[in-house]
Order: C-alpha cells, then structure tokens, then sequence
C-alpha cells in the first residue's frame, strides 16, 4: 500500500483573530490527482502558500515526503507550483523565463524547456517578450514552468483560468501524465467539470472546513 | 545553490541593465566633456572630474548649500538600474525561487551579494567609460592636464561606491514593506537630505561634495568613512534578514 506523500494535520490559520482555515486534515498520496472546490476567498490559496511552507500555519503541521515544514525543512524539494497570477520577468521571452529558473535546477536542459513550452502548446522560439502575451499565454507558461524539471508535488490554483478549450484539453493531459509518472497533483478550480474529468477524490473547502465530497456531474 | 543563484541575479542584470547603464554613463561623458570644454584654460583631470559633481543649482541662488545634482542623479539611476531588477525578480519569482533554493537565510545572502556585486559593476562601467573618454580627449586634444590628485579622485570613487551601495540596500529593504515608488522616493530624499545636512556622522562627511577647494584641502579621511559605511552596512544587512524572514512579497 503506497503511503502518504502529503499529511496535512490539524492546520489552523488565523489572521488578525480571523479563522480562515480550521483543523484541516488531508492525507493524501503520490499517483493521484486530488481537487479542491472552494468559492472566492473560501482559503485554497492559503490551503497551498502553507503547504509549500511561504505562510506558517498557527497551529498544525505539514508533513512531505516524512519531512515536517518549518521543522526538518523550510520548503518542500521537487515542488512545482502555480499560485496566483504567474509571475515572470516582462521584459524576457517565455523561454528565457524558464531558463532563469531551470538555471537552479538539476538536468533541466534547454531541450527539456522547449519540449515543456510545446507540451503547453507555445513556441520555444517566439520572440515576443513576457509583457506582451496575452492572459492565456501567461496562464500556458505559468503551467510550463509547474510542471519543469518533472516535480512530485504540483499545487495548480485555478489552472484553467484564461485558458480556452485546448488550452483545458492541454492542462488535462499534462495533469494526468503526471500522475502517471508518479506525481501527487493538488488542483483547486471553481469548474466541477475540471474536478470530476481529472480527480480521484475532491474537497470542497468552505468556512474554513475542508469535507471530502462525491462529484456531481453539471 | 548560493552561487548558482548569484550568478543568475547577475545574468539577469546585465540582460536586462547592461545596454541602459552604457548609454547613460555615455550621455552623461558627453554633457561632462562639453562644461569642461568651455574651460579650456584651465581645466585638468580631477577639475573635469568633480565638476560633473559639483553644480551650483537653482537651490544655490536661494541658499547656501550647492546641491550635487549629477551626484544625485547618478544614485538615482543607480537605483532604476540596480534595485530595480533585483526587486522585480524577487517580486515576480519569489515563490519559485525560493522553492528552488529552499531555505530564506540562503537567499537573502544571494540578494545581498547581488546589490554588493551589481553595485561594483555599475561603478566600473561608469569609471571605465567615463574617465576612458577624459583620458581620450586629454591625449588627442591636450586640453587637459593630468595632476598628481589621481589618489584623490580613487578615494573618492570609492566614497560613491560605498554610497550607491547603502542607498541600494536601503531602497530594497524599503521595497519589502512599501512600495518600489515609495521606496525609491524615500531612499532618494534620505541622500537629499544626507548631502545637504553634511554631518560628521554620514557617510561622505567632509567629503568633495560641498567644497568648493577640495583640491587643495585633502582633508578626507578614508578609515573614518569605511569604519561609518561598516556600521550601516552591518546594521542595514541586519534589516534585510530581518525583513526577508518576516515578509513575503504579494
């Protein structure tokens, strides 16, 4: 039986003696894709800046691969995420951007970048710099750049966001041969139909509560 | 990881700052040559030199104080040139980053050597492209003399160095809390007011800004301006940890 990857126990995040996640609890395992539903402010983005170690939790612990954040390590290793609005510098081309950040990673050659671009349907040879993509684009190289380097853990927030129908069906299929290789994938989305088509379990996140819920088809 | 992280800042500054900070140094060669050329009696090196630094300025004609303009404008640009970069970087990529190098303490110290090292380029570039074009002239029109304040103008080559650097960390570690306009705002009036107060405390104290007859007063004592620029520097690199382990970006 495989084990937890990602333990998450009895998290509590206050703000300013505001409860804005309460006693969460998740065990969750490498080769799976899990969702999270939640409306605007419910706390998924929150949920993830803790996991990834960025915002300590007021109480409660996050456990990575057997390592405790903020005990034994400060972030978890071969972590891929999108949080908010991708952020890349403007003035550089999409695979400039990545080659800045794969420059600090292992066996992340300029072939690799340009098949990670491709893999999101943009052109590894574009010209055009960052500040003049379109919102889909940036959504697209914000997506590459999760997934570079093949990580364990993928935190995707709103993935979908600006993405037309290929750009999902791109997302999709880069998610799920993910999983196939052996990444744990955490998405949050307000979309059912994302959730349902990609995850093996889904919660829904709502008053600080996270619930485990069945899928319902829209 | 420290190293690798450094050298990508680095990358990032020269792609980014290396072709602005050329035609600037050149613009301003090219604006020092001129005032210098209407000095043609009497003009040397360190003359050409320092009078890039000095100006009377409107604030004369109303006060006493003779306010460095070009002094100020290049601690300005310094920080469009330098901070500027290093924050963007720091804002948009903060969460990868730091994923990637996995612990603060190491990050921050990259950030650290990054402003020390970016800081140390841009005044090369300045001193390489500005007194190449001095020597230039000099030697094809011999309008210029060379005088024996050569050690002079290093010393205080280095006073800018020291300043450009600590008007930087300043304005970064401003950028943490407020933001970057406010912060360059902010920076820009603390030298403002640091060059007009002219206190034995600050850095550049009894410096060639103010004086009119720097040349022949060589009062400036070097070890009394390093052991001041040590303790801002240690207290501001105390600030930056501080505040890079307290706040995120966003």
């Amino acid at each position: 039986m495989e084990k937890n990857y990602l333990i998450i126990r009895n998290v509590t995040k206050k703000i300013q003696n505001e409860v804005l996640l309460k006693e969460i609890n998740l065990s969750l395992k490498k080769h799976h894709i899990y969702g999270i539903k939640g409306s605007n402010g419910s706390g998924k983005t929150l949920l993830f800046k803790i996991i990834c170690g960025f915002t300590k939790p007021s109480s409660g612990s996050v456990v990575v691969n057997g390592q405790t954040i903020g005990e034994h390590i400060s972030f978890p290793s071969q972590t891929g995420i999108l949080i908010e609005h991708p952020g890349f510098l403007p003035d550089l081309t999409g695979f400039e951007n990545l080659k800045s950040i794969a420059f600090l990673m292992n066996q992340v050659s300029d072939e690799v970048i340009q098949k990670s671009l491709m893999a999101v349907g943009l052109d590894p040879n574009l010209k055009k710099k960052f500040k003049k993509y379109s919102l889909g684009m940036k959504q697209r190289l914000g997506i590459a750049q999760a997934f570079l380097g093949n990580p364990e853990l993928i935190l995707l927030d709103e993935p979908t966001n600006a993405l037309d129908e290929e750009g999902v069906k791109m997302l999709r299929d880069t998610v799920l041969k993910a999983k196939e290789r052996g990444a744990l994938v955490l998405l949050t989305s307000h979309h059912q139909s994302d959730l349902t088509y990609l995850c093996d379990k889904q919660f829904v996140l709502s008053e600080g509560r996270l619930i485990e819920s069945e899928p319902i088809n829209d | 990881m420290q190293k690798k992280l450094i050298y990508r800042q680095l990358f990032l500054f020269f792609k980014q700052m290396a072709v602005p900070i050329f035609w600037l140094v050149v613009l301003l060669t090219f604006f020092t040559l001129l005032t210098s050329l209407q000095e043609k009696e009497t003009a040397s090196l360190t003359s050409s030199v320092f009078s890039f630094f000095q100006d009377s300025g409107y604030i004369h004609s109303l006060t006493e104080y003779k306010l460095p303009y070009y002094w100020l404008l290049i601690h300005v640009c310094s920080l469009f040139f330098i901070d500027y970069p290093i924050f963007l970087d720091s804002q948009k990529n903060y969460y990868t980053l730091l994923l990637q190098v996995k612990n603060r303490k190491t990050y921050t110290f990259s950030l650290l050597c990054t402003i020390i090292l970016c800081s140390l380029i841009f005044l090369f570039l300045f001193i390489l492209i500005f007194l190449s074009s001095i020597y230039i002239v000099a030697s094809t029109h011999k309008l210029f003399t060379f005088d024996d304040n050569t050690v002079l103008i290093s010393q205080y080559l280095l006073l800018l160095y020291f300043s450009i650097l600590l008007i930087n960390m300043l304005c970064f570690i401003l950028s943490r809390i407020l933001s970057f306009q406010i912060s360059i705002f902010l920076s820009v009036l603390t030298l403002i007011i640091s060059t007009l107060r002219n206190e034995r405390w600050l850095i550049g104290s009894q410096s060639l800004l103010m004086k009119q007859h720097f040349i022949t007063e060589r009062g400036l004592t070097l070890s009394s301006h390093f052991l001041i620029t040590c303790i801002y520097f240690s207290v501001m690199t105390f600030l930056l940890f501080l505040c890079m382990d307290k706040k995120n970006f966003g």
